[in-house]
């Protein structure tokens, strides 16, 4: 049956023309083009659904071993578990473009059955974009990444997936950032739609947020797994290396964090219209940027990635559309003009401009390093490349800078902070870093970054607490509610501010994690069976190897005791395994995590004939907050995103319009408790 | 002063940091990519800067002194160059196959590598080969 996936690949592609071509004319109709326009959104839903067959039918026989499709041949095979028979539709090229593509239309669909009875007139616009860049992932699958492309001989069985890729994290990964890679396809769609219908009121604007969020709470959560894996698969002790792959993700995640806080300048104070505009378009294009390098070749990688034709066509594409949407901006410039203007260096427009800032410098330190290769290739013809130690010495830097700001810009008022406002918001919260001075000081801090990054983790998480205070005890004033029903409603009718918040807690706890990193221990030890070694607070005795094996792998297993000041813990088994269909082996890391440090044990080596076993151990402090962090990130961002309350939608929308800033109002949401 | 005027001066301040902070680094951590003929022809000019080196690791070369020291050559370009390495050698660190090291060159023409990168011949797409420690301090 994948002959069937030929032509409904072929369906779904001439079905997009038809909608991209079709609205276009309606558009150009104007009043007469309301049919045509209804013919193009019906099409676009008809590819969305031709799509999601295709998918499907992949989905299949991947399912059912149909190993005469060369790509179920090549990522799968029999003895796989389903899990990941499935999860191989995005273990290689053609099946993650064909991902890509569907997401991509799926999103089309939602953006369709939301606004269609809106009768918002940049819909035709915002359809055609998203028609426009699905064509182009329709027509790689077509001609140069063709994802039913049949075998002539059918193999008994598949090739497999690589070992490294059997961990659920890893399952999880790419799909999450290819749906933070596409979804951003629909807030760029919006601001061209803007740009193009010139509707530049602020409507593209209250619209984009929700949209830029989704895609941007899927980047966040695959870029931490893709750290989480990286940290329990690899077997390197640390979970970012600033591989251009990394860096990649994390480009765009920048970028649209940056645009995230700017747009709500532009909401309240329709300031930095072209900025917002520059910034969603650069947006999109990392997003772009990342598979182009990454699958051309250009950027020596670490990831594998198959170098092949579609590094070209994405370079291409890149350029394409970044000459449209420039073009289209271009000629809205002078309607973009800002009616207000800053007027105080201390108010939060002015911070919140200060954090572009920062976050497009960190952007364009990653970009600059990822690039620099080709650069000086290119004017010196000297080959230099930059690594971690680049990445991290400048962006530490940034990153505290950046930490600071977020305690600093959502405390501040509007327009310009007084004296008695700056008093009153910030007493609490620098109090807190004084008692945090010493707190780190007893404790025995004394690297300096490691040392700031703490202190203003203390700082910022002040002043969430201190705004969550302030919020509940307006609540219960006004409404003689009890804590618990206080906190809640003032989540429920202020989610977007209150997950906000949240969102900045999980930064402070990724902050704290990372610091961590400052204190890592890392030693390379041999002994033999009884023997022990001692890293950091840890003892770690090797009691003896096991050995084994089944149908898919050999594997020898080292059985570690492992104490702390004395006391026994648990016992451990980092492994190594080799794999039938891999020759080469794989590392299984033991960890043993707890809130203070994690113990990181890799089994390097074994002599048979001394009985000698060579571990490679790691102390890293405080990474769990890491992950822990992420999650928290995960919460702010479905608490900002997810109506818990319908009515809190409507309070939101009703109340938004009506709010003015007043000078020396330190909280015009808080007017109950000043 | 003007708060416009300040405004503009932060940004200014800021926008400094970042390219000095930039520029910094770059000096502070540059890696030369040399060819195996570019070292032996001027070693001298090569000493004591951070280099990467591309090679086959030539077969019966490895030999080791402890658990987690090890020489071994490498081959490119017709030049053999000695490699000492101390650490645990990546699981996919293999005779007669490209490694990618990273390290310094010594006057006495052996290259010690402070990581080693492995570039396996696999077929599968999306594998990540840090086997080898990539951050090192």
């Amino acid at each position: 049956m994948p002959e069937l996936g030929n032509w409904l690949l072929w369906l779904a592609s001439l079905t997009t023309a038809y909608s991209l071509i079709i609205l276009i004319i309606g558009i150009r109709r104007g009043r007469d083009g309301a049919n045509l326009i209804a013919s193009g959104n019906n099409a676009a839903l008809a590819a969305g659904g031709l799509l999601t067959l295709t998918a499907g039918l992949l989905f299949y026989n991947l399912a059912a071993s149909n190993f005469r499709v060369e790509y179920v041949s090549h990522y799968t095979s029999r003895e796989l578990p389903l899990f990941y028979k499935l999860s191989a539709f995005w273990g290689g090229q053609q099946g993650s473009l064909l991902l890509w593509a569907w997401l991509l239309a799926l999103f089309t669909v939602a953006v369709l059955l939301i606004y269609q009875r809106k009768n918002l007139p940049t819909l035709p616009y915002v359809i055609a974009i998203l028609m426009a860049i699905l064509l182009f992932f329709n027509t790689l699958l077509l001609f140069v990444a063709p994802p039913f492309a049949l075998l002539a001989q059918i193999p008994a069985n598949g090739a497999g997936l690589n070992p490294l890729l059997q961990h659920p994290a890893m399952a999880a990964h790419p799909p999450l950032l290819y749906l933070g890679y596409v979804g951003m396809a629909v807030p760029l769609a919006f601001a061209l739609g803007a740009l193009l219908s010139g509707h530049l009121d602020d409507t593209w604007v209250k619209n984009v947020r929700r949209w830029t969020l989704i895609p941007w709470f899927f980047l966040t959560m695959g870029i931490m797994l893709g750290a989480r894996w990286a940290y329990v698969e690899l077997g390197w002790g640390g979970y970012w290396a600033w591989d251009p792959v990394e860096n990649a993700s994390l480009m765009p995640w920048l970028t649209g964090t940056a645009f995230l806080h700017s747009i709500m300048i532009q909401e309240k104070k329709s300031m930095l219209k072209i900025w917002n505009m520059v910034l969603i378009i650069v947006t999109f294009e990392l997003c772009i940027f990342g598979t182009f390098i990454t699958r051309s070749g250009i950027i020596s990688s670490v990831h594998a990635f198959a170098q092949s034709g579609i590094g070209p066509m994405f370079g291409l594409f890149l350029v394409t559309t970044t000459v449209f949407a420039v073009w289209a901006l271009s000629r809205r410039v002078a309607a973009l003009r800002a009616s207000n203007k800053m007027e105080s260096l201390v108010s939060r427009e002015s911070t919140f401009l200060m954090n572009n800032l920062v976050l497009l410098g960190a952007t364009f330190a990653v970009f600059w390093g990822t690039i620099f290769p080709l650069i000086s290739e290119a004017v010196r013809g000297v080959k230099i490349t930059v690594g971690a130690p680049f990445f991290n010495q400048v962006n530490l830097p940034i990153a505290m800078a950046l930490l600071a700001l977020t305690g600093i810009g959502p405390v501040l008022a509007w327009r310009r902070s007084s004296t008695e406002n700056l008093r009153k918001q910030f007493a609490g919260p620098l109090v807190a870093a004084g008692a945090g001075v010493i707190l780190l000081w007893i404790l025995g801090v004394r690297h300096l970054y490691a040392f700031i990054t703490m202190l203003l983790a203390i700082f910022v998480t002040a002043t969430i607490v201190q705004e969550f205070y302030r919020g509940v005890r307006a609540r219960r004033q006004s409404h003689q509610e009890n804590w618990l029903a206080a906190v809640w409603q003032l989540l429920v009718r202020n989610q977007r501010r209150y997950g906000g918040y949240v969102v900045h807690f999980g930064i402070v706890l990724i902050f704290v994690g990372i610091s961590g990193t400052a204190f890592t221990s890392h030693l390379e030890a041999t002994v033999r069976a009884g023997e022990a070694f001692a890293i950091g607070p840890y003892q770690v005795q090797f009691a003896q190897m096991q050995f084994g094996q089944d149908a898919a792998k050999q594997w020898m297993a080292a059985e570690v005791r492992v104490s702390r000041e004395g006391n026994f813990l648990r016992t451990l088994q980092p492994e190594k395994r080799l794999y039938v269909t891999h020759e080469q082996p794989t590392t299984e890391v033991a960890l043993l995590s707890t809130w203070r440090d994690d113990l990181y044990l890799v089994l390097a080596g074994y002599e048979e004939e001394k009985q000698a076993a060579t571990f490679s151990a790691y102390v890293n402090p405080l990474v769990v907050w890491l992950w822990i962090g992420g999650w928290v990130m995960a919460l702010g961002t479905l608490l900002a995103l997810v109506p818990l309350a319908p009515r809190s939608v409507n309070v939101h929308a009703s109340k938004k319009p009506r709010r003015t800033p007043r000078l020396a109002q330190p909280r015009e949401e808080l007017i109950a408790t000043d | 002063m003007n708060s416009r005027l300040k405004i503009f001066l932060a940004v200014i301040v800021l926008v400094v940091a970042i390219m000095f902070l930039i520029g910094s680094g770059m000096n502070d951590t540059m890696v030369y990519y040399v060819t195996a003929k570019e070292l032996k022809a001027d070693p001298v000019k090569f000493v004591g800067r951070g280099l990467r080196l591309n090679g086959k690791v030539v077969a019966n070369s490895l030999t080791k002194s402890a658990a987690t020291a090890f020489e071994f050559a490498i081959m490119a370009d017709g030049e053999l160059v000695r490699v000492r390495y101390a650490g645990i050698l990546p699981d996919t660190f293999k005779e007669n196959h490209e490694v990618l090291l990273e390290g310094e060159y010594t006057g006495e023409g052996v290259f010690v590598a402070r990581q080693i990168f492995t570039k396996c011949a696999s077929k599968y797409e999306a594998v990540p080969e840090h086997d080898s420690t990539l951050m090192q301090k």
